[in-house]
């Protein structure tokens, strides 16, 4: 293989190295373009569905999975023996889980909005979304979690993103984020109030009527000038106590925001992605990143309402979480 | 063409899927295989910045094409297009495979151990050696987001533009980024030569 001249590297890597730059960024950038120029393999790989021939190594690690995948369905089915079979509560999306975001810094999209003291009483959250947008239904499933702890959820209904699209949509059908239907619910707590805004019944149709000072916690959530009705704007946003944000996810990892609703999409059903979420840490890794949006709301509350319940306020992750808020 | 494959439909897979084709909506048939073959290098060389072996990478690499044929048909043309699209895929099953396999070593495809750098003189590729050593020093102790976008642009050849649709953030801000990461590792490349 012959090594690039300098005139390849300064064409190939322009925006890194524009003309007359020094030459030992030219040089940094030939051993940079050789570290990363490792050849694929010439033999072609199989893309059937079987995949190519095991290696012994592979082989290995699928034989003990086959194994821990039969005594796991023995213990599963001895547990459901004893216990009947497993909750049907839609609600239920597993445990509590330990995730925190690593980086604080990137948490960028969420902060103070109403000034002043904690209010008394129960903590008001507000959810903002939009029935056919893929953020919005893929953030729902964040929220559920998050207040299942502190009350009870009744008249949840399973939906997916395109089952709400109306005519005139620029959504793709075929993008299908399964759901949970919000129009009937209700929400009981001692804790916190709920409430659902639906923004938009379909793109470029009108805003709900908000008041004018709803309109003003909007703009703060966003940080924009104003919010308009004609407008794009990202959905969800999230009002919790005195805090906001927007996105589906925090952004505790950078591309969460563009990547939950894409592991959502169809073909996979409300059940399936119930079932990941209930897989806790043996889950897809999204639902590490859903925890960990899972958390901060919880923390959030739990700093709005004065750390109660100890049940749910006194957990490591939620103190840590808590201990990060500004 | 790719981008005409924004819109395609998988028409049929066959068992082998190289044999796959593609239906455009003008009608015309494209094999998979074009794709593949185009796409193939660049997926690989990335993933093996994430994999541990050679032979890793090339399974990753697998799982990326067999994802983008499943998910072909509602592959939408966005922001950083099609080479965007296919890279965040490759991000997926490298994040996905991380996760169960716990990779640890995120640079260790230094082409000496690979493949032989070149046919020059023994002392220049001994000197090369030399920087690619001391570069992965350097590479090895930025934060992973940094690591990554350097992988995107050197070895997937993206632009600044599909960095940021596959990393997210704006592309002036990716392109600030990458800028910054080069010109700190010029600095301290230069410093640290003997």
């Amino acid at each position: 293989m012959q090594p690039k001249s300098d005139a390849e590297i300064r064409v190939e890597y322009a925006d890194l190295a524009p003309e007359g730059s020094d030459p030992s960024l030219t040089r940094l950038l030939r051993a940079l373009d050789a570290a990363y120029d490792a050849p694929a393999p010439t033999a072609p790989i199989s893309l059937a569905r079987g995949g190519r021939p095991a290696s012994p190594a592979s082989k290995r690690v699928r034989t003990s999975i086959i194994t821990r995948f039969l005594v796991l369905a023995a213990v599963a089915v001895v547990a459901l023996t004893i216990h009947g079979f497993a909750s049907t509560d839609i609600s239920d999306l597993g445990k509590p889980a330990n995730d925190t975001p690593a980086q604080y810094d990137r948490l960028e999209n969420y902060g103070r909005v109403l000034p002043g003291k904690r209010p008394s009483g129960r903590v008001a959250v507000t959810l903002y979304d939009t029935p056919w947008d893929v953020n919005s239904a893929a953030g729902r499933w964040g929220i559920i979690k998050a207040l299942h702890q502190f009350g009870r959820w009744s008249d949840l209904r399973k939906t997916t993103s395109a089952q709400a699209v109306a005519e005139g949509s620029m959504t793709d059908p075929s993008w299908k984020v399964p759901t949970y239907d919000l129009s009937h619910v209700h929400y009981s707590s001692s804790y916190v109030t709920f409430r659902h805004v639906v923004m938009q019944a379909r793109r470029y149709g009108p805003h709900t009527h908000l008041s004018p000072r709803e309109m003003a916690l909007l703009n703060r959530v966003y940080r924009l000038p104003t919010v308009q009705s004609d407008r794009y704007i990202p959905l969800p946003a999230v009002v919790a106590g005195r805090y906001g944000w927007h996105g589906p996810w925090l952004e505790a990892w950078p591309l969460a925001v563009l990547q939950v609703p894409m592991h959502l999409l169809s073909p996979r059903s409300f059940d399936d992605v119930q079932r990941d979420w209930q897989k806790g840490d043996r889950g897809p890794y999204w639902v590490s990143e859903g925890n960990q949006y899972v958390n901060i709301v919880t923390a959030i509350i739990c700093h709005e309402d004065g750390g109660r319940p100890h049940s749910v306020c006194l957990r490591h992750a939620i103190r840590y979480t808590q201990s990060k808020i500004k | 063409m790719i981008r005409a494959l924004a819109v395609a439909n998988v028409r049929s897979l066959d068992p082998e899927v190289h044999d796959a084709v593609v239906t455009l909506p003008s009608g015309e048939t494209v094999p998979f295989r074009e794709m593949y073959d185009l796409y193939r290098p660049r997926i690989y060389r990335y993933l093996l910045s994430y994999a541990r072996t050679a032979e890793d990478a090339a399974d990753l690499t697998q799982a990326v094409f067999v994802r983008a044929l499943q998910g072909l048909p509602s592959f939408q043309a966005r922001a950083g297009g099609f080479n965007a699209w296919i890279f965040r895929i490759a991000r997926n099953v490298a994040t996905d495979a991380h996760r169960r396999r716990h990779y640890s070593l995120p640079w260790e495809h230094v082409p000496e151990y690979l493949h032989p750098l070149s046919d020059e003189e023994p002392e220049t590729l001994a000197l090369r050696r030399e920087d690619l050593r001391r570069l992965k020093v350097l590479v090895d102790s930025l934060d992973a987001r940094k690591r990554e976008m350097l992988s995107l642009r050197f070895a997937g050849k993206l632009s600044a533009g599909e960095i940021a649709a596959v990393v997210g953030g704006s592309e002036a801000a990716v392109q600030k980024q990458l800028w910054r990461t080069v010109q700190w590792l010029k600095e301290h490349f230069d410093a640290t030569e003997v």
